[in-house]
């Protein structure tokens, strides 16, 4: 199990290397030729890992680091942040984000709402006001 | 020169605090360091006199180089890619209690870098504009190589790890249209993707979106109460005249960055790499190195400011930008009717020597800066981190969205930030990635260009006088690299035995 969690990274990202090969068969040498040396030695490294980890005994091996649900949680928020933002624009969007974000990460719901307006409007008063960005 | 001092004015000597500030401000901002804070304030500084134009300017670049190390060494996230080397120690310094000392050596490493880089400028700009010159893309691509040399002593325990992930960035660095034909390569038809993967976005979602990924994992703060030492003004204090202990990783730093600044094209992030190298594989404790090991602070940071003077050389001396930033400053110095290049020294004298001594005047007031504000920089770390980390992805996805205002570059950034979060739990260096998605695009243009020179006769990289000495150079990197590793090998096992 060990084995296969290392070699995962490794795999798709060679499955990806081999695509780009796949796209790209059709183009002249002189485009190709510097991915495919780096995509050579990107596979001969992902087999190393590999290798290497089937040669590791279970005692050798780190810990695997803790993920917990915080992670996980925060990524699916900042996805949804990024669709909202094309949707409704920032100022709602950072503070649906802010605010739920707070909440759900264990901050006190009075606080959260305080902090998200508060930010939200610093961020636009700083960056579209002030620098004159088209937020 | 010292009758020069008679000409100095307050209003200038403001302009250029001012530009150190904002500088800073923008520069610990992740995604606006560099020229895109220069363009930003392009309209401020069209405006002014000539001579205050490009203190402010300068000023800006400066402070912001030193600004993008702030959130580098509080939260591990650094404002622009050159700052990544400077996450490497100066981040574990602060888990380990020593936020204080960090943030002072960064304001003294990155001033007297400035400074030694400043005077440099004022006495060899006319000999290193020369040396600049004669690097072609054959010198300039093993300068890559050299770099990239870098990526195996990075993690020496994880020597495959950080190869492969030196390669990956690579590898992203190669979608987009080609440099020789100019035919798209694994764009999936998106525009968007014609120029490649955006960089700031990219680097955004590799290091901000997954160091907050990594750090929301841990409830409370980024370091715990337990090894946090109360910062003072003392405390701060005594951290800068440490600095000067490692003089050798300041001049180190100093040196590399001043000379690479002046290759163009060579770039910060470059400087800062070679130099935390460098000052690695000189060490004798090398093994602790991404430990929280000041010399690797000290460093890339003093690299990073050395690149100002030395980038200033090809950019008066010659009318070559030797980055970003300088090709800004050179299109303002345009815009005011000065031509850059060598009849600049003759017809501009005292204004590029005004310029140079508001610019250490600057430095000094960098120190000063440094000084008093390193505990307010501290309080950083000690927001709780729900509420951090969500400001942070916000301010994060406005710099990833000033980059070109496309929606496309957030998800890039989204995209990356799943990448980078899931290489750093299996332990690949990020640092590596980062390293090769900057200097990928450099390889690959120095490479089809060398080979367009030479008829596609590889020889070409190891004929020249200049490559042969960086063929030595890399030689050297490699071995050291390899020796770390074993050495990494040989503890692991003698701590697994008295285990």
């Amino acid at each position: 199990m060990a084995v296969l969690r290392e070699a995962l990274i490794p795999l798709v990202l060679l499955i990806s290397a081999g695509t780009y090969w796949w796209m790209t068969r059709a183009l002249p040498s002189a485009s190709t030729v510097f991915p495919y040396v780096i995509m050579g030695f990107m596979t001969v490294m992902g087999v190393a890992i590999i290798v290497k980890e089937f040669l590791t005994s279970g005692s050798d091996r780190k810990d695997d680091p803790l993920v917990t649900w915080r992670a996980p949680a925060l990524l699916v928020l900042s996805a949804g942040f990024v669709a909202m933002f094309v949707q409704i624009g920032f100022v709602p969007a950072a503070l649906i984000f802010l605010c739920t974000s707070y909440i759900v990460l264990g901050t006190k719901p009075l606080l959260a709402v305080i902090v998200a307006a508060s930010l939200t409007g610093a961020y636009y008063l700083l960056f579209a006001v002030l620098i004159g960005m088209n937020l | 020169m010292l009758e020069l001092l008679g000409d100095l004015n307050f209003t200038t000597f403001t302009v250029a605090v001012a530009g150190i500030v904002v500088g800073m401000f923008f520069g610990a901002l992740p995604g606006f360091g560099g020229s895109a804070s220069l363009a930003i304030v392009l309209p401020i500084a069209i405006v002014m006199s000539p001579l205050n134009s490009m203190v402010f300017l300068l000023g800006i670049y400066t402070g912001g180089h030193y600004g993008g190390g702030i959130p580098a060494v509080l939260i591990g996230v650094p404002g622009d890619a050159s700052a990544a080397a400077t996450v490497l120690d100066g981040f574990p310094m602060t888990r380990n209690g020593q936020a204080s000392e960090a943030l002072a050596m960064l304001a003294m490493g990155s001033a007297v870098a400035g400074i030694f880089s400043i005077i440099a400028f004022l006495i060899f700009a006319p000999i290193l504009a020369r040396v600049a010159l004669s690097f072609g893309p054959p010198e300039l691509f093993m300068l890559v190589v050299l770099g990239l040399t870098i990526i195996g002593s990075i993690e020496p325990s994880n020597m495959f790890k950080a190869l492969f992930a030196g390669a990956l960035g690579l590898a992203i660095a190669t979608v987009g249209v080609d440099p020789y034909w100019g035919r798209p390569r694994m764009t999936m038809g998106l525009p968007q993707l014609y120029d490649g993967f955006p960089f700031i976005p990219s680097l955004l979602g590799l290091f901000c979106i997954s160091q907050m990924l990594v750090l929301i994992d841990q409830k409370g703060l980024v370091t715990s109460d337990k090894s946090v030492a109360k910062p003072s003004f003392a405390r701060t204090l005594r951290g800068m005249v440490d600095c000067f202990r490692h003089w050798r990783a300041l001049a180190i730093g100093s040196l590399s960055g001043t000379f690479i600044g002046a290759l163009p094209g060579a770039g910060a992030t470059i400087a800062a790499f070679i130099a935390y190298n460098l000052t690695k594989n000189t060490s004798p404790v090398p093994e602790t190195f991404g430990k929280g090991n000041p010399d690797g602070l000290i460093a890339p940071e003093a690299a990073q400011n050395a690149i100002v003077g030395g980038s200033m050389i090809p950019t008066f001396a010659l009318g070559i930008p030797g980055s970003g930033a300088a090709a800004v400053l050179m299109g303002v110095m345009m815009y005011m009717g000065l031509r850059p290049g060598p009849q600049l020294f003759l017809e501009q004298l005292t204004l590029i020597q005004l310029l140079c001594i508001y610019l250490l005047l600057g430095c000094f007031v960098m120190i000063a800066i440094g000084a008093v504000a390193a505990s307010t920089f501290y309080r950083v770390t000690r927001i709780p981190l729900p509420i951090l980390v969500p400001s942070v992805v916000v301010a994060a996805s406005i710099g990833a969205f000033s980059y070109r205002g496309e929606i496309f570059d957030l998800g890039v950034m989204v995209g990356f930030g799943l990448l980078g979060f899931l290489l750093q739990k299996r332990r690949y260096p990020l640092s590596a990635v980062v390293l090769g998605l900057v200097l990928g695009p450099m390889a690959e243009q120095y490479f089809i260009q060398s080979l367009q020179m030479s008829n596609w006769d590889f020889m070409i990289f190891v004929t020249r006088p200049i490559t042969m000495v960086l063929w030595v150079l890399i030689i050297f990197s490699v071995v050291v690299s390899v020796l770390l590793y074993r050495k990494a090998r040989r503890d692991a096992a003698a701590t697994r035995t008295a285990g």
